[in-house]
Order: structure tokens, then C-alpha cells, then sequence
């Protein structure tokens, strides 16, 4: 601690910045040009103090407290020359702006020190209001440059510019005549940061009334923000500072929330009589519901029905659905979208090392000294921890990027291999061969942690890199090159996407990547690990509360964890092997699966091959449909549509990415009859006879019937998650988390074995009729099936999916930018807007999938992951045509 | 390095000095890069006959010598600082 006197007054301090010392201690230094996630600028000259011993007085947020300094923050000196610097940032400000907002901070400044704004409006000021989201108005700017400096130190996107200098001095784009022209990603950190109003929200055009803390619904980065509402409504969104995303956020999270006051929520409970659908009561549709899956389970047992627990849903809802289908309905059929994503991962850790999770945190990207990203592309996906990807390599950790597309961080890459969709087992091998070959192991590691090297050494000389490199199309200098320095760059982190698991060998890619990180002693240190990027909010955590046939809470299996549920449950566990999502919709299709539920989760756009999906489906007897909206799976098939409440509108839990266990809290009320899962799990559990494990008064009891239930996550109470930032495992109350693990032993024991795995080609290939490979995959503004993000303005940003084929191919088919053309598979057909684009390789063509119209997965093939059945949505042999043709 | 010729009258000096440092600002802190224009102008004003608001100089001045960023604005108000010092006269003639 540094002892200072401030103001007169003896004051203990943390060493830091003098600003935020003074600030801490409760002193008033005004401050424009400052923000603590920013590197000191020292531009705006208000934070000046007079410390003894310094011969004029100093910019308190560019320099350090030290130990003894005796401060004085404000006399007449200070104050005539913070009133003379806020006279000359007011002579050109709009006095229009501070009578209509007296209450802004800069205005209130102004007044205080006896400033009035002069509006001499200066010229040359950047114009732009195309944005959907980012109003600007530069007559207000006062070349503080936090806009800048934001852009360049928290995003990395380098879109703002101060141009020219001295009186001369103006902030605009660097690039382009707007600032979408300018690259801008419209995460709104620059929004977030101006403090003169020059930059603002559009879209937030009343006064917020309070501000409620929570995370956000998008991918599973978990970022933290607060949310504004008024008058019942979410208003505005800010972010939060946090261990997870440091006071940023995407597009998605801090602009895209007005899906939830959307004129389409269906906000009363409906039946489908014949061809339409009717509103009834609560009561009604919950008779009616429980009333049909007791006709079923009577006529053809309870395995004829299938239960989906969603991403979308809170950590108690999803334990709530498996506990339902476990022990009110009898059967093991539950499963959740982690199937169509990240259950490869999930199933590749958990078999060779214990844990079906990342391995570290995302804290863990700033010590990381080389990244091996795979088949992940962060900066559209997981923009937060794409940035802070960006910023640790601007920082000079070294890149490796193995994606088919020229992403913005392959980019920004040192080595960017872009293998044939399908080809990452023989080019992980082809790594593995490497660091084998050129002796760039950890020997400590593999002696103390790892098993069957010999047997993985003689196996793995097949897929030397000069062997495999033209089957995978990339250079075998390269492979050489990637393997080289993600040994050297030690601790290497891996992070990895869905362009691993969505294959045939999907499980076994993760394997392979395993592999790497246990030949390199890239595990159980900070700053490495194999890290898969999971893909929405909470899908990590309904798989882990026991939505999977083979899971029970907790990620453990039927032998770990069985007696205890059934002891807390009070009854034997159904025994019959449960059916996973994939085999749900192959027994819908055979007869023998009679019903489905499914909450959050629109199945019917979200499966490949919708031609399979639909004729699956079509056969049920019954569809429950629990959502926002009338997604694509009611509108074809819905047999009852039960109204959810957002998760704006409820309290629970998430799980992130990096297992995290993070609150959400209500916002707003839940609009007209819309219900939190929760409670309409447990109204049917009621409805069907077991109230009894089913009457928790809200999710924290819920929550801590899971916590009695999954010793990993005993000591996560809601308590602790109030203030705390927890990683799991956290087994009691005084824990303090565990954000690596395997730091001294894996779950499956002390050491780890290495997994042979022979490359099995996809029988999905090119040929004469089908010559291109069809990749598909998310885009920046989009999310998923679109229900959410499709009812904002980002569809201004995003209006439609698309095909993106590489310059070279459009060209010799004759097809031009912007026109619609034809994609045909084996399995269907789609209209998609072309658009030519550099970043896809001659030979492959990718489209995005957020709309129901058109649907994309009707080209996609019914190929499924060899171990647990995830879509092959990465690789589909199609042809592209002229509409006309 | 500025050339003048003897008999250059020193507010034609001072508008020139502050002229040439408001084009050199960086443009980071605000007394430098919005003071030392106004600061130009006051001299050029006074060149031509002007006369300069005595009280708003010296606030410019200050914060310009007290507070700007690095050496540059400092600079600029210690030369004005030194004509007020050995020229007395001619540095009051631009207030009247």
C-alpha cells in the first residue's frame, strides 16, 4: 500500500494510476481524455493536480501514484486552468446539446466551472448517418480521441483516425467515406467511451430508468452488461467491466435486443386445431399437453418421447428438462443443440482427459505466447475474445490459423494453412508428425503425463507432412512451419470452432488436436490448453446439467453420478439407453419416437438435410414448441405452442465457454402470458403427477438442488456469484475456482494417453455434377437460426445469407457479385444472393445460415460425427449455377 | 530559425512565432492545439492595430506554459513570456 496525502488528508492507496487513485479517494479531478480501459493520453489537460516537489502541475491519468506524494487536487491555480481548457473545448461545442441534455456529464462540467458552449462550428467535420446503430454528431467532438484509441486498443479494428493536426486536428474514419466503408464492427466501443455525445446510440432515444446486470444471450464468450429499460422495456445496453470481457461487447450483445419487444412474441399459450393455430389458456394447453404424453407413454412408452433442452435456457431449466424427461416421463431421451455443435469436443476431453470443457480461460490469452486457432474464426463469432485474440497477436504472440477461409486473424496469421474441408485428422497428424520428427516435445511432460508415446510415434510416421499435404491441400513446409511454432510459442494456446467437430471424424479431429497440446506440454499451464470456442450462451451448460442421453448433471456419467441422482431424485433412473438428438429424428422417421419438446431450439432449420428433418417430423404426434416466436419448427409442425419468457425477462444461470457460471437477471417483466421454462417444466411435471421435485420456488433452489447433485460445482452458490467471476471446478464454498485445469493430474488419471487416429475420408466428395466443397458457417451480424438477431437492425447490417465464392470461380462460371444463383446438392436446392468474395478458396464456397428463406440446410447432407452423430454441416459437394441457366 | 529584419515590430514576431507553433501542434492537448491559434490571432489582430483582451492572453499563456503536453507549448509561452520581460513596451502596446 502507498501512503499519500491527498488534499490535506493521509490516504492509503493501491499502487496505480494517480487518477484513479484520487478518484478512488473520493476526490473530484474532472477528466475528459481518460478511460481506465485505455493507455493514459494525457490529451485533455482537466485531471491536472499540484504535487509537491513537481514544477508545474501534472496530468494525474498519465502518470503513476507513488509512495509519500502529497497532492492537492484543487486550488484556484488548478481550477482557472481547467476553466480556461473547458473554455476552449466549449467554443465550438453546440449550445443547442447542452440545453436539450443538462444533465450529461460534460454539460454538467461546463456549468460548473462557468463555461458556455460557443457553437462556432468548425469545418471539415466527418458526416455519416448510415448507421443503423452509431449516430455522430462531430460538432460535439472534442478531439479527445478516446474513439480512437478504444477502436485500436480494446477492439483492434483501427477504424477511427485523427487526421491532420494541431487546429487542423479532426476524428474520422481512416478508411472510406463511411464507418462501415472504414471496416467498423460496430461493437460500440467508441459509442461506449465518447464522453461529448459526438458518438451516441441511435437506437436509445428515452431516458433509461435503471440498470440491471446480466449476461448476454449470444455466443458463450459470457460477456457481462448492464441493461437499461424503461416503462416494462430493455432501452439500452452497456457493457460491464469483468473478468471475461474488460468492459467490451459485439454488435450482437450491446445493440441486438429489440427481438424481445418484437410484434411477432407470442405471448399466450396455443393449440393447432386442424389447420390453425388457437389461443388458449394456460390451463388448457397444459391439459392438453400432459393429457397427449400420457396417451403416449401409455400406448408406446415413455422412450416414444423425446425432450430438447436449449442453449437458450438457463442452467436450471436445462436440469429441470433432463430431470423431467429422467424422472416424470421415465426415458434417457434428452439431448440439446451441444449435439449439432461441441459434443464432439465434449466428448473427445472427457475420453482423453476427464473433462468435457475448455481447459483454460480466456484470461489466459494475454500469457499465451503462441495461438493455434482451428477452424474458428473469434472475430465474427466470439467478437469480444476474437479482439483480445487480435490485441495479444498485435501484441506479438505468434498465429497459426487453420481455417479453409482467409479469415481476418488467418489475416493476421504467421503461418495460415487453409486445408480441403475434411482433411483436419491427416493435417493435425501431419503436425503431430512433426514435433516428432523434429524432436519439438516436451520430454518432462510426456515422461511424467502422457502414455502410449511409442506405440503414437510408430503409428503417426505415415502422416509425415510430405505425405499427407497434397490429400489435404496445403504445403508441407507449412504444416512444418505451424507445428514448429505452436511448440515454440510455449504456453500455446488452442482454440478451436466448429469447423473441427461438424465432420465425420469430428470427435476424433479433437482428438487429434489433443494430441498436440499433450506432445507439447500444452495442458495444465496458463496460457495453453485446448479450448473449444462453444458457440452460444449456455449451450456448455445444458449439456453439463444432463440434456444428453449419456450425461447426467454435472457432465458425469450414468457409473459416476447414478446413485447419487437417484437418491436426490427419490426413484431409479430410467435404464434404457436414451436416444440423442440425430437418433430422435431417425426413430421419429421409423414410427418410433411418437413426440418431441423442444424449448429455444428451432430444430427444423437448425438440422442438416431439412428434407430428412421434415419427413422425420412430419410423422410425430405430437410437437411441443416452447419459444419467443413461431419458429420454423411450430409453423411446420407444432402440435402446442407454450410462450417463453426472454432472458431479459428471468433469473438463473449461465455457463460460458471457459466454465464460467454467470447470473442472469429479470430485466423487464415477461410480456403478456409468457412464462419462464422453469415454471412451465414444472407446471407439466404437476400436471402428469410428480409436483414432488418439481415445486422449487425459483431457480436459486434449483440451482442448489444441482450443486447438492455435482460436486465439481458445490461451492458455486448464488451468493459467491453475486461478486465472483468462478471457474468450475469449484468444489466448496471457499474455493476459489480453478481456471486451468490439469495442473498436476487429469481426471482419468496421472497421465493422459495419445490417441491413434487414422483419417477415414468423408464419403461426401466432389465430382463432375457436384465440383465445389459448400462450407457454412455464422457471420458477425447474424446469429444461429436467426429467430433473435433477424428481428433487430442488424439485418440492416446483415439483410440477407449468402454464397461466397472465390473471385476466380465466379468468373469461369460466368456469375456476377450480387446476383442470385442457384446451389445444388445431392440433397436439395437454394436461391442465395452471390457474393464474390476473396476470402473463400477457388474450388469451395460458403454460405451463412440465418433464414429460413433460404433454407440452407436443404443442401446439407445427413452425414453424421462417427462418435456422437454431430451434422457434417462442413462439407457438402455442390454445383452453382445462373438462375436463368 | 526565424529571419526577421531589424526593424520588425515584435507583434509581427509573436503573431508570426504563434502562428508557425499553432501549425505544428500535434493537436493532443487542448491548450496547445486550441489556445495557440487564438494566441496567433491575438498578435495578428494587434499587428494591424488591434488590441488584445489582456486578461484572456494571460489565461491562454498560463495554461499554455503551465499545462500544455511537452516542451512545444511551453515553449511557445516562455518565448512569449521573455518579450513581455525584455520588451516591456512593445508587449504592453498590443493591450492598448
Amino acid at each position: 500500500m502507498l501512503q499519500l496525502t491527498i488534499d490535506g488528508i493521509a490516504r492509503s492507496a493501491e499502487p496505480g494510476r494517480l487518477l484513479d487513485v484520487l478518484l478512488q479517494a473520493g476526490a473530484e479531478v474532472p477528466h475528459l481524455c481518460h478511460d481506465p480501459r485505455l493507455t493514459p493520453h494525457g490529451g485533455c489537460r482537466l485531471c491536472l493536480v499540484e504535487v509537491d516537489g513537481e514544477p508545474r502541475p501534472v496530468a494525474s491519468c498519465a502518470c503513476q501514484a507513488e509512495d509519500g506524494m502529497v497532492i492537492r487536487t484543487d486550488t484556484p491555480v488548478l481550477r482557472a486552468l481547467r476553466r480556461t481548457h473547458l473554455q476552449l473545448l466549449a467554443e465550438s461545442y453546440p449550445a443547442a446539446a447542452m440545453e436539450a441534455e443538462p444533465q450529461h456529464p460534460l454539460h454538467r462540467l461546463f456549468a460548473a466551472y462557468d463555461v458556455e458552449p460557443g457553437g462556432q462550428l468548425r469545418d471539415g467535420l466527418f458526416l455519416d448517418d448510415s448507421h443503423p446503430y452509431i449516430g455522430i454528431d462531430m460538432t460535439r467532438c472534442i478531439d479527445c480521441q478516446r474513439c480512437v484509441r478504444i477502436c485500436e486498443q480494446l477492439q483492434g479494428q483501427f477504424v477511427w483516425e485523427a487526421w491532420h493536426r494541431g487546429a487542423a486536428l479532426r476524428i474520422a474514419p481512416a478508411h472510406g467515406a463511411t464507418l462501415l466503408e472504414g471496416g467498423c464492427v460496430s461493437c460500440g466501443a467508441c459509442v461506449d467511451s465518447c464522453p461529448s455525445g459526438a458518438l451516441y446510440d441511435k437506437r436509445v432515444t428515452v431516458e433509461v430508468e435503471g440498470w440491471t446486470r446480466t449476461t448476454c444471450v449470444y455466443c458463450a464468450v459470457g460477456c457481462q452488461m448492464e441493461v437499461g429499460r424503461r416503462g416494462g422495456r430493455v432501452v439500452a445496453v452497456r457493457p460491464a467491466a469483468s473478468p471475461v470481457n474488460r468492459g467490451h461487447l459485439c454488435v450482437k450483445g450491446r445493440y441486438a435486443f429489440e427481438f424481445n419487444h418484437s410484434p411477432e412474441r407470442i405471448t399466450w399459450p396455443m393449440i393447432r386445431d386442424g389447420e390453425g393455430w388457437r389461443r388458449v389458456s394456460w390451463g388448457e394447453a397444459l391439459d392438453f399437453t400432459a393429457a397427449k404424453l400420457r396417451a403416449i407413454v401409455a400406448a408406446h412408452g415413455a422412450d416414444a418421447i423425446g425432450v430438447l433442452g436449449s442453449a437458450r435456457a438457463t442452467n436450471e431449466e436445462n436440469y429441470l428438462a433432463q430431470k423431467f424427461a429422467r424422472v416424470v416421463l421415465g426415458t434417457n431421451n434428452v439431448d440439446c443443440c451441444a449435439r449439432v455443435c461441441h459434443t464432439p469436443s465434449a466428448k473427445a476431453l472427457k475420453t482423453m482427459l476427464g473433462t468435457g470443457a475448455a481447459s483454460n480461460g480466456f484470461d489466459d490469452i494475454e500469457l499465451a505466447g503462441a495461438f493455434l486457432i482451428c477452424g474458428a474464426n473469434p472475430t465474427e463469432n466470439h467478437p469480444v475474445v476474437g479482439a483480445r485474440i487480435k490485441q495479444a497477436v498485435l501484441n506479438g504472440a505468434r498465429l497459426v490459423v487453420i481455417d479453409p477461409r482467409r479469415t481476418e486473424l488467418a489475416g493476421l496469421a504467421d503461418v495460415h494453412l487453409a486445408p480441403r474441408p475434411g482433411c483436419n485428422v491427416p493435417l493435425f497428424n501431419a503436425m503431430a508428425a512433426t514435433l516428432i520428427e523434429e524432436d519439438l516435445l516436451d520430454q518432462a511432460f510426456i515422461g511424467e503425463r502422457v502414455d502410449g508415446f511409442d506405440e503414437f510415434a510408430d503409428f503417426i510416421v505415415d502422416y509425415a507432412p510430405e505425405r499427407v499435404a497434397m490429400e489435404c491441400g496445403v504445403s508441407a513446409a507449412d504444416i512444418r512451419a505451424a507445428a514448429r511454432l505452436y511448440a515454440a510459442g510455449r504456453p500455446s494456446m488452442c482454440l478451436h470452432g466448429l469447423g473441427v467437430t461438424e465432420h465425420l471424424q469430428g470427435t476424433e479431429g479433437v482428438m487429434t488436436l489433443i494430441n498436440l497440446a499433450l506432445l507439447t506440454g500444452n495442458l495444465g499451464r496458463p496460457g495453453a490448453g485446448i479450448n473449444p470456442l462453444r458457440g452460444q450462451n449456455n449451450v456448455q451448460g445444458a449439456a453439463h446439467m444432463g440434456c444428453d442421453p449419456a450425461t447426467l448433471p454435472g457432465g458425469h456419467s450414468f457409473k459416476e453420478a447414478g446413485a447419487r441422482c437417484a437418491s436426490v431424485w427419490g426413484g431409479a433412473l430410467p435404464e434404457r439407453h436414451g436416444r440423442n438428438l440425430l437418433q430422435m429424428v431417425d426413430a421419429a422417421a421409423a414410427g418410433e419416437l411418437k413426440a418431441m419438446w423442444a424449448f429455444g431450439y428451432d430444430i427444423y432449420l437448425s438440422l442438416a438435410n431439412v428434407g430428412e428433418t421434415s419427413r422425420a417430423l412430419s410423422e410425430l404426434e405430437l410437437v411441443i414448441v416452447q419459444d419467443l416466436f413461431l419458429n420454423e419448427t411450430a409453423k411446420a409442425f407444432g402440435s402446442v405452442f407454450l410462450p417463453a419468457a426472454s432472458f431479459f425477462e428471468r433469473d438463473g444461470t449461465f455457463m460460458n465457454s471457459d466454465r464460467r457460471v454467470q447470473r442472469i437477471r429479470q430485466v423487464v417483466p415477461a410480456p403478456g402470458e409468457a412464462r419462464p421454462d422453469w415454471w412451465i417444466i414444472q407446471q407439466l411435471a404437476a400436471r402428469l403427477g410428480r409436483a414432488e421435485g418439481f415445486d422449487f420456488a425459483g431457480p436459486q433452489a434449483i440451482w442448489d438442488e444441482v450443486r447438492a447433485l455435482w460436486p465439481e460445482g458445490a461451492g458455486l452458490s448464488y451468493a459467491r456469484l453475486e461478486h465472483e467471476s468462478l471457474h468450475w471446478p469449484c468444489p466448496d464454498e471457499q474455493h476459489p475456482g480453478t481456471p486451468v485445469l490439469y495442473q498436476s493430474s487429469f481426471p482419468v488419471g496421472q497421465r493422459a494417453m495419445l490417441a491413434a487416429i487414422a483419417y477415414l475420408p468423408t464419403p461426401e466428395q466432389t465430382d463432375a455434377d457436384y465440383p465445389l466443397l459448400l462450407l457454412t458457417g455464422r457471420t458477425l451480424y447474424q446469429f444461429n437460426a436467426g429467430t433473435m438477431s433477424n428481428r433487430t437492425p442488424d439485418t440492416v447490417l446483415r439483410p440477407a445469407d449468402t454464397l461466397d465464392m472465390a473471385p476466380a470461380d465466379a468468373s469461369r462460371l460466368g456469375l456476377a457479385d450480387a446476383t442470385p444463383v442457384r446451389v445444388t446438392s445431392r440433397y436439395g436446392e437454394v436461391v442465395l444472393p452471390l457474393r464474390i468474395s476473396r476470402q473463400v478458396q477457388p474450388g469451395q464456397v460458403f454460405a451463412t445460415f440465418h433464414r429460413s428463406e433460404p433454407l440452407v440446410n436443404r443442401l446439407t447432407s445427413s452425414i453424421r460425427d462417427l462418435q456422437v452423430q454431430a451434422p457434417e454441416y462442413k462439407v457438402t459437394a455442390v454445383r452453382v449455377t445462373a438462375v436463368s441457366a | 530559425m526565424i529571419a526577421f529584419a531589424d526593424d520588425t515590430p515584435l507583434a509581427a514576431i509573436l503573431a508570426e512565432v504563434f502562428r508557425f507553433g499553432a501549425g505544428e501542434s500535434c493537436g493532443k492537448c487542448t491548450p496547445c492545439q486550441r489556445g495557440t491559434p487564438q494566441l496567433a490571432a491575438m498578435f495578428e489582430a494587434a499587428m494591424a492595430g488591434g488590441r488584445i483582451e489582456p486578461g484572456r492572453c494571460a489565461d491562454l499563456l498560463d495554461a499554455l506554459g503551465a499545462a500544455s503536453l511537452c516542451g512545444h507549448g511551453r515553449g511557445l509561452a516562455e518565448f512569449a513570456r521573455a518579450v513581455q520581460t525584455h520588451f516591456p513596451e512593445e508587449w504592453k502596446a498590443c493591450f492598448s
